[in-house]
C-alpha cells in the first residue's frame, strides 16, 4: 500500500516536473526544426561536406530575412557516415526530434534504406542523390529527390555523343546502388527499343569495386573496342582515377563523360595534370557567369556571392542539390506553413521552384525534380572550373 | 587476347605489383624482427605521398618535398614502434595484432585531421611514355618499377651480408641469446621500422601520381601487401618482390579473364592455394615419403 503510494507521488512529481520544463523550455517553439541527414564521412564524405555549407548559407538567409512568417529556422545535422544502418538510426532520432522534414541523405542506398521509416512518420524527405528517382506518390508517398537522375544524365550524355559523332561508347560503372541505376538506365537507351538503339554502339561495359583503386584491367578490355567516348556510372573522385589511368594506358585522346555530382572543387583540383578530358551534363550554377538575365540568374548570383563570402569557394552541382533540397521546403512551408502533411499535398498539387541547379517541377506523378531538358553539356577546365559546350 | 593486350596486361601487372611489393618489403622487415604484423605499413605510404603534396602545394621542389616527407615518415615510424610494438612486446600475437590495428585507426583520425577527406595526386614524372610490344608503360611506371626492383633484391641482399642484416635476423630468432650476444633487440626493431617506413614511402610516392590517395588509403595497401607478403612468405623480404609481382599479375590477368568486379576473387583463390592448400600438399608428400 505504501509502495502504491509512493509510486502515485512519483508519478505525479515528474508529471509536474515534465511540465515545468515545457514551460520553462519554451524556446523550442519558437523554430522549426528541419533534419538533414547527410553523409559527412565516410567513403562519400565529400557529398555531405558540400551540402551542409550550402544548406547552412541558405538557412541563414532565410533567417536573416525573418525565418518563415517570423518563426527561424533551426537545422539538425546529422552524418549518416556513408551508411544505411546508421542513416536509418539518424533519421529515427530526427523524427522524435520533431522535424517537419528530412532533407537527404546524400547517397542511394541510404535514401532507399530511411524511405520506410519518414513513411511510416509520414514526414517528407527530400533526397540529395542521384539515385534514388521516387515515380510519385503511389511509389513513395514521402519521397522526393532534386537531383536528376541517371537515367536524364545519361540521356544527355547520349545527346551530346550522337551530335557529336562519338558513335562507339563504353561504359564502366561500380558495383553500388548508383552503378546499377547507371547500368538500368544504359540498358534502357541503347538496347532493345532505347531510343538511342541504332544510333550508338555499346562497344564495351565494365563493372569496378569502388574500394579497389586499380581499375586498368577494366580499361584495357574497354579500349580493345576502340570506343570514341567512355561513359564512368561514378560519382565522387574515382572519376579522376578512371581518368588519370585512362591516360596512363593511352586512352588520352578519348573524353571520359560523367554525372553532374562530379562537378566538385576536388574533382577539378586533381584533374590538374591529367588530360582533364572530362565532359558532364551540368546544371546552371557550374556556369553561373554564363547564364542569360532572368530570374534564375539572379538567385544563382546571390548564392554563389553568399557561398563565396561563407566558404571562399565557389559552389558546384553538389551544394545545388543542398540548396535546392531546403529551397523546396522553403517555398512550400511559406505557402502552406511548417505542417508536413499540408507540405506533402502543396508538391503533389503541382508547383515550380526556381533553384539553382534547374527549375524544379513537382506533381503527384513526378517526386523528381530535374530532366534531360533542364540539364547542360560542360567540360572541365581542370583547377579553373566548367565550360559550357555548344549544344 | 592480342600481343599488344597481353603486353599491356603484363605492364599493369608489374606496376601493380612493384606498389604491392613495397609493403609487403616493409611487413617482411618488421615481421622477421617482431614475429608481429605492423598493420600500419600502408600508412607509412600514405603519409609520405600526403606530406610531399603539402611540401609541394608549398613550392618546395620535387626533392626537398620528398625528402622532408621520407624523413618525417621515418620518425613516425619511431612513435608507431614505440606506442604500439614496444609497449606491447610482452603481450601475446593477439593483443599486440589488436594494438597495431588501434594505431592504423589513430593514423586515420589524424590523417583525417590534418589533410581532410579529400584525395591528392601528385603530378606524374616528366617523361616520354615508351612503347613494349604495341603496349604503353609511362615514365612514372618505369621509375617505380625499377626502383622497387632495386630495393627488393638489394635489401634482402644487404641483410644477409651486412653486420645489421645479421644482427636483425639474430633478433628475430633468438631474441635472448642476441642480447646475450650484446645486441640491443630494441635498437634493431627499430631499425627495422625505419627500413620497413622508407621503403613504403620511396614506393608510395613513386607510385602516387598512377592513383589517387587519401587519409584511408593505407589499409588497401597494408591488405594487398600482406597477401603479396603471405605469397613471398611471410618475414622473408627476398619473397616480398616475387609476392607483389605475383599478386599483381594475378590481379591484372583476373581482371582481363573475369567481370572485373570480381577480379579480386583470383586474387583470394591464389592466397587459398597457397596458405591452405600447398602446406596440406607438401604434408601428405612428406607422410608418403
Amino acid at each position: 500500500m505504501r509502495n502504491w503510494a509512493s509510486a502515485g507521488v512519483s508519478l505525479m512529481l515528474m508529471v509536474s516536473v515534465a511540465a515545468c520544463g515545457d514551460s520553462a523550455d519554451g524556446s523550442s517553439d519558437e523554430t522549426i526544426k528541419i533534419g538533414v541527414v547527410s553523409s559527412e564521412s565516410g567513403y562519400a564524405a565529400w557529398t555531405g561536406e558540400t551540402e551542409r555549407r550550402a544548406i547552412e548559407t541558405l538557412a541563414e538567409q532565410v533567417n536573416a530575412d525573418g525565418g518563415i512568417d517570423g518563426v527561424l529556422l533551426e537545422i539538425l545535422f546529422r552524418d549518416d557516415q556513408s551508411d544505411p544502418e546508421q542513416a536509418v538510426g539518424e533519421a529515427r532520432e530526427l523524427i522524435d526530434e520533431d522535424v517537419v522534414a528530412i532533407l537527404g541523405p546524400s547517397l542511394t542506398p541510404t535514401s532507399l534504406a530511411i524511405e520506410p521509416i519518414v513513411a511510416g512518420a509520414e514526414v517528407p524527405m527530400i533526397s540529395m542523390s542521384g539515385g534514388y528517382q521516387p515515380a510519385g506518390s503511389e511509389e513513395a508517398p514521402w519521397g522526393w529527390s532534386i537531383v536528376a537522375g541517371a537515367g536524364p544524365a545519361i540521356a544527355k550524355v547520349l545527346d551530346y555523343a550522337v551530335a557529336n559523332d562519338l558513335t562507339n561508347l563504353a561504359s564502366i560503372t561500380p558495383t553500388d546502388p548508383l552503378g546499377e541505376a547507371g547500368d538500368k538506365g544504359l540498358e534502357a537507351l541503347l538496347e532493345g527499343d532505347g531510343p538511342y538503339a541504332g544510333q550508338i554502339e555499346r562497344v564495351g561495359h565494365e563493372k569496378f569495386n569502388l574500394a579497389d583503386i586499380d581499375v586498368r584491367g577494366q580499361l584495357q578490355k574497354l579500349n580493345a573496342g576502340a570506343p570514341d567516348l567512355v561513359f564512368a556510372g561514378v560519382s565522387g573522385e574515382s572519376v579522376v582515377a578512371i581518368r588519370k589511368q585512362m591516360d596512363e594506358l593511352g586512352m588520352e585522346e578519348i573524353p571520359l563523360a560523367t554525372y553532374h555530382s562530379n562537378t566538385t572543387p576536388q574533382v577539378l583540383e586533381l584533374l590538374d595534370g591529367t588530360s582533364g578530358d572530362l565532359i558532364l551534363p551540368g546544371t546552371a550554377v557550374n556556369v553561373a557567369s554564363d547564364l542569360p538575365e532572368g530570374d534564375q540568374r539572379e538567385e544563382v548570383m546571390t548564392f554563389v556571392e553568399a557561398y563565396a563570402e561563407k566558404t571562399d569557394e565557389a559552389p558546384m552541382s553538389t551544394e545545388g542539390f543542398g540548396y535546392d533540397a531546403l529551397k523546396v521546403l522553403v517555398e512550400a512551408m511559406r505557402e502552406v506553413g511548417p505542417d508536413p502533411a499540408a507540405i506533402k499535398e502543396w508538391l503533389d498539387e503541382g508547383q515550380v521552384v526556381m533553384g539553382i541547379n534547374y527549375p524544379m517541377e513537382f506533381s503527384a506523378d513526378k517526386h523528381v525534380a530535374g530532366g534531360v531538358e533542364q540539364l547542360l553539356m560542360m567540360s572541365a577546365d581542370p583547377g579553373n572550373g566548367w565550360t559550357l559546350l555548344e549544344e | 587476347m592480342s600481343t599488344q593486350q597481353f603486353a599491356q596486361l603484363l605492364i599493369s601487372g608489374v606496376t601493380s605489383g612493384a606498389i604491392y611489393a613495397s609493403i609487403a618489403l616493409g611487413l617482411n622487415l618488421v615481421f622477421a624482427v617482431s614475429k608481429s604484423l605492423n598493420l600500419a605499413q600502408g600508412e607509412f605510404a600514405t603519409v609520405a605521398v600526403l606530406l610531399s603534396a603539402s611540401g609541394l602545394g608549398l613550392g618546395w621542389g620535387l626533392v626537398p618535398s620528398f625528402a622532408v616527407a621520407i624523413a618525417v615518415t621515418c620518425l613516425l615510424a619511431l612513435l608507431v614502434e614505440w606506442s604500439t610494438f614496444h609497449v606491447a612486446r610482452e603481450r601475446d600475437v593477439l593483443t599486440r595484432l589488436l594494438v597495431s590495428l588501434a594505431g592504423v585507426m589513430a593514423l586515420h583520425g589524424a590523417f583525417l585531421l590534418v589533410w581532410g577527406k579529400s584525395s591528392v595526386s601528385p603530378a606524374a614524372i616528366p617523361g616520354p611514355a615508351i612503347d613494349l610490344l604495341g603496349a604503353r608503360i609511362s615514365a612514372q611506371a618505369i621509375w617505380l618499377i625499377a626502383v622497387v626492383v632495386v630495393l627488393g633484391i638489394g635489401v634482402p641482399l644487404w641483410l644477409g651480408r651486412s653486420t645489421r642484416g645479421l644482427s636483425l635476423r639474430a633478433s628475430a630468432d633468438n631474441p635472448l641469446g642476441a642480447r646475450l650476444y650484446g645486441i640491443r633487440v630494441q635498437n634493431v626493431r627499430r631499425f627495422a621500422f625505419v627500413g620497413a617506413a622508407s621503403v613504403a614511402a620511396i614506393g608510395g610516392l613513386l607510385a602516387a601520381p598512377l592513383l589517387l590517395v587519401r587519409y584511408d588509403t593505407g589499409l588497401f595497401l597494408t591488405i594487398n601487401g600482406f597477401i603479396a607478403a603471405v605469397i613471398g612468405g611471410l618475414g622473408r623480404p627476398a619473397g616480398a618482390l616475387v609476392g607483389g609481382l605475383a599478386l599483381g599479375l594475378v590481379q591484372a590477368f583476373g581482371a582481363a579473364v573475369l567481370p572485373g568486379q570480381y577480379k579480386n576473387i583470383a586474387i583470394f583463390l591464389v592466397l587459398f592455394l597457397i596458405v591452405v592448400l600447398l602446406p596440406r600438399l607438401q604434408e601428405r608428400r612428406a607422410v608418403a615419403a
